[in-house]
């Protein structure tokens, strides 16, 4: 149940930080984004942009720490809960989907059993909780999900991995499913079920979803809202067909332009010069002027703030606002 | 007569005794032309890789066989075989973990031209790595560098230029973009389409990518369950496809344009 009536999920200046040979270094920088319930957001950026690490640190999964800055989960602070609460809040009210499913399932457990794991913590007896991981798996496209329950997870297809992996994700019933690459490593068919199974149980569960992704074709008919990331920051935070329709920071403009569109005529793609830094070496003030073809003097002077559009959203960068 | 042509491939791994095994290629024939840019999709475990395998040498087909300017590799001389493996250059998909962590890119590059004794001496060498480095976008003055200095882009670049090297006929690349990032993906597409035009190499370029492939190849095959199920020009199989199988993979294709809500 949620309590609060504000966003269900609060994320104020975050700052993740690693140490690094020669000091520390920063991955996350400065990261605020807000989710409502039964809201869908996707955080895209490419390798190293602090999209993963932003996700996990949600769960206080990432080994590295949570620096300064505040997440709170409807009303709860997540930086200050105890362990044994956070443990319970994990796939009870905040479920997880992984990139890889091989590894995110245990190799040596049926699937019935790591899907009754967490209930059977909770004290719910094996009968019920058996009937709860058939009722999910059937809701999820498992065929057979009775007997399926006592296989283990390699004999099952990729697909249906994920699928497994969805249904533990879901069981605790969680008010937000956080969905780190879910697709990337399934083949184009299977990924297509499976955003359409996400997208179905979404909106029958009102469930809030965080979905990462580098792809930007995946996000545009499943989220409400697109958070752009590069270099550890937030450039860019709109609603979704906004953002596709008119894109305002440079760098989501140069990203949509080197899609290649199955839809359009064939041709020769833009590129974006240069290479996205690594999070040591992040340039200064606007992590992307060296390949902004819109820079100024000013941006290598100091980090553009993100302001609200008028249209609705926020980005950062100084130079689009006066065009 | 066709540069390379695949000839009633067949494939299986696993058999044993009397068990013929898993079929991975069934019947596989196809040519590509001089100067050709041909794509190949398929999803995983569609035999794409055996395929690759055995089109550059790495695998030897049950049955059937590859040509090389007419002629059988099966039954060509050892020296034959030599400059087929010369002329048909592999780009893997992660640059990453295909090049050797421990070699300066002076070396990977070079290792080609020692190999099949090109370039001459060590000046030769040098200036021919000097010159395929250039030629792909790196600052032939890094060429002491390990990999490790360089970014998957930059890595990727090193790779074919690598492959380029010792003058091939035929660049095979195997999903050789989709490890990259999004803003480097479109970089290595434009340079492996332009390295095809300037030096008038065939590409068999070969992705699971629907969009990346129709950009780079007016001609295109779509392969399931080790079998070509369709071949034609790309505005066949991406406007008008026949096979049931090429329709089901183009219609899951997301296509980036939201509703507005």
């Amino acid at each position: 149940m949620i309590r609060s009536d504000g966003p269900l999920l609060r994320m104020r200046d975050v700052c993740i930080d690693v140490p690094g040979k020669a000091g520390s270094v920063r991955l996350v920088d400065g990261f605020s984004l807000d989710i409502a319930p039964a809201e869908r957001v996707a955080l895209v950026g490419e390798s190293g942009s602090g999209k993963s690490i932003t996700a996990r640190a949600i769960m206080r999964l990432a080994p590295q720490t949570v620096t300064s800055g505040s997440i709170e989960f409807d009303g709860l602070d997540l930086g200050s809960l105890p362990e044994r609460a956070m443990t319970r809040l994990r796939g009870r009210r905040i479920g997880m989907v992984f990139q890889d499913p091989m590894r995110a399932l245990n190799p040596l457990m049926t699937i019935g059993d790591q899907l009754t794991e967490s209930l059977r913590d909770e004290g719910v007896g094996k009968s019920e909780a058996v009937r709860r991981a058939v009722a999910i798996l059937e809701e999820i496209g498992v065929p057979n999900a009775a007997q399926r329950l006592r296989a283990y997870p390699h004999e099952f297809s990729g697909g249906m991995r994920q699928r497994v992996a969805i249904a533990i994700a879901l069981i605790g019933e969680p008010d937000l499913l956080i969905a780190d690459e879910p697709t990337t490593a399934l083949d184009v068919r299977v990924q297509r079920q499976v955003l359409q199974l996400l997208d179905r149980i979404a909106r029958d569960r009102s469930l809030a979803v965080l979905l990462i992704t580098h792809d930007l074709g995946l996000v545009a008919n499943f989220v409400d809202r697109v958070a752009v990331m590069y270099a550890g920051r937030k450039v860019e935070d709109r609603r979704c067909w906004e953002l596709f329709e008119q894109p305002a920071h440079p760098y989501t403009q140069a990203l949509l332009a080197t899609v290649l569109r199955l839809d359009r005529p064939v041709t020769r793609p833009k590129t974006i010069p240069g290479a996205p830094p690594h999070p040591a070496g992040r340039p200064n003030g606007c992590a992307f002027h060296p390949r902004c073809e819109l820079a100024a003097p000013e941006c290598s002077r100091q980090v553009p703030s993100l302001r609200r559009l008028a249209k609705g959203g926020e980005v950062a960068c100084d130079v689009v606002g006066r065009i | 007569m066709s540069l390379l042509e695949v000839r009633n491939v067949n494939k299986s791994y696993g058999g044993r005794g009397r068990s013929s095994g898993i079929p991975v290629l069934r019947d596989v024939s196809f040519a590509l032309e001089a100067g050709e840019s041909l794509g190949l999709v398929g999803e995983s475990g569609s035999g794409k890789t055996t395929l690759i395998k055995i089109v550059v040498g790495l695998e030897r087909p049950d049955s059937g066989d590859v040509l090389y300017e007419g002629v059988e590799r099966s039954s060509a001389s050892r020296s034959t075989r030599r400059g087929f493996s010369k002329d048909v250059q592999l780009v893997f998909q992660d640059p990453v973990s295909s090049l050797n962590p421990r070699m300066t890119v002076r070396q990977l590059v070079e290792e080609g031209l020692v190999i099949h004794g090109l370039a001459g001496d060590r000046s030769g060498r040098t200036e021919r790595v000097a010159e395929v480095l250039s030629l792909v976008g790196l600052d032939p003055d890094q060429m002491e560098r390990l990999p490790s200095s360089f970014s998957g882009g930059q890595c990727q670049r090193i790779a074919i230029a690598r492959a380029l090297a010792v003058s091939p006929r035929v660049l095979v690349c195997d999903e050789a973009v989709s490890a990259l990032d999004v803003s480097i993906q479109a970089q290595i597409l434009n340079l492996l389409a332009d390295m095809r035009e300037q030096l008038g190499i065939s590409l068999f370029f070969v992705a699971h990518d629907l969009a990346v492939v129709r950009y780079l190849c007016p001609r295109v095959m779509v392969m399931s369950r080790g079998t070509i199920v369709e071949e034609g020009p790309r505005e066949q199989i991406f406007g008008d496809p026949q096979h049931e199988y090429t329709r089901a993979l183009l219609e899951a294709v997301p296509v980036p344009t939201p509703v507005r809500r």
